[in-house]
């Protein structure tokens, strides 16, 4: 049986020093709360296949497509507020 | 007096006898949670939701009567203390009581980092790295790590960033105090939760160089190098390739580290628009939470195909 819900924890860190003048460069991993899987990344897309291959939502279409519309908007709102590779 | 270890596995005793089933039972979770909340008063409406919200709201009640029935049993079994020398109990609300005489390894971290958080590593007096060394001692662990119930994972994440800072703010101490060694044990304890951290490995590039040892140094820039590879697919930051070729040139380690950006990530040195960028995620993650609970009603609603 499938579970209800899954976690997922995203960590995310700038690893360039502090006075460079260069653009800070974010990176992060991404877990899945509760097992020892885990992604490195440093482009935001890695996060969305992660949770898309963990997930493995099976929801009916008007509800796949609502899901769908949220990762979207979320990861448009993640890329508008940190410098990660798209 | 009751001791409680919530970092690692999870460990209570009572006078000195160990409480059974803690944490993994419910009752000694909703202890930990308790004390995870110490200092604010629970209703009792939450605590049922919270340990029971799949039940119906009466069901779920009687489930947390049940955990605190047996609390109190735990509690009298092993000391013949009653459970309210350490709950405050009421009709409408549950608390820890911020009178009793415990002992709690998370409040006894935070208290050993409190004085350093404004201080950049190479900054800390020696008192600061002594406290540091008593808080780091007691992270046996993350909180409650075989826990995954949710209201464990922001107090584990946060304490984590604790820790790691408080680890990083010791490398640069031990680095400016000409005692590398310490600083490179610390280094380590970092990479060990996380080995594609790139300014940790430069750090430790620079504490092998302080302690004259080159080739050490650049054998971190290939373990970094490999690491960056199998994590990322990329190679190592200009910055980072930088220092290496210093290294290999054998120009003279400075006796500091220039990056000291070793204070937690959330503090008054943080630049106005990244605490405002910060703000921004915390209102854009409420609204994803409000949409999935949107979605978790709709689905309940509705079985899937």
């Amino acid at each position: 049986m499938k579970p209800e819900a899954t976690s997922f924890i995203i960590r995310i860190w700038i690893d360039s020093a502090a006075e460079n003048s260069e653009p800070p460069i974010w990176r992060g991993v991404i877990e899945q709360v509760g097992s020892t899987e885990k992604r490195h990344f440093q482009e935001l897309q890695t996060v969305t296949q992660f949770i898309r291959e963990r997930a493995d939502l099976d929801l009916p279409p008007t509800l796949r497509e609502r899901w769908q519309s949220l990762w979207l908007s979320l990861t448009h709102e993640i890329r508008k507020r940190l410098p990660i590779r798209r | 007096m009751l001791e409680i270890k919530m970092f690692g596995a999870g460990q209570a005793s009572l006078g000195g006898i160990q409480l059974s089933g803690f944490p993994q039972q419910q009752a000694g979770q909703l202890l930990c949670y308790l004390l995870l909340n110490r200092g604010r008063t629970q209703p009792r409406e939450r605590l049922a939701a919270v340990f029971w919200g799949q039940h119906s709201s009466s069901t779920a009640r009687k489930y947390l009567r049940n955990a605190l029935w047996r609390l109190g049993q735990l509690v009298s079994a092993t000391t013949c203390q009653d459970i309210q020398d350490f709950l405050h109990i009421s009709d409408s609300a549950i608390g820890f009581q911020p009178r009793a005489e415990y002992w709690l390894d998370i409040e006894a971290f935070e208290r050993s980092t409190a004085g350093c958080k404004a201080t950049p590593g190479a900054r800390l007096n020696a008192d600061q790295a002594q406290n540091l060394e008593s808080a780091i001692g007691l992270y046996q662990g993350d909180l409650l790590e075989s826990i995954y119930e949710d209201w464990t994972l922001y107090e584990r994440e946060r304490l984590r960033l604790l820790y790691i800072g408080s680890l990083n703010k010791l490398m640069l101490y031990y680095g400016t105090q000409a005692r590398p060694e310490q600083g490179l044990a610390h280094g380590e304890r970092i990479l060990a939760l996380d080995p594609a951290r790139e300014k940790i490995h430069r750090q430790m590039m620079w504490l092998y160089w302080l302690q004259g040892d080159r080739s050490a140094a650049l054998a971190q820039y290939k373990r970094c190098r490999q690491i960056l590879r199998e994590e990322l697919g990329v190679r190592p930051m200009r910055e980072t390739q930088r220092l290496y070729a210093a290294i290999r040139q054998n120009a003279e380690a400075p006796a500091t580290w220039a990056d000291d950006t070793s204070e937690p990530a959330v503090s008054g040195k943080v630049p106005a628009d990244a605490l405002r960028q910060l703000r921004s995620l915390q209102k854009l993650a409420d609204r994803i939470n409000s949409e999935l609970r949107a979605l978790e009603g709709l689905l309940n609603q509705k079985p899937a195909d």
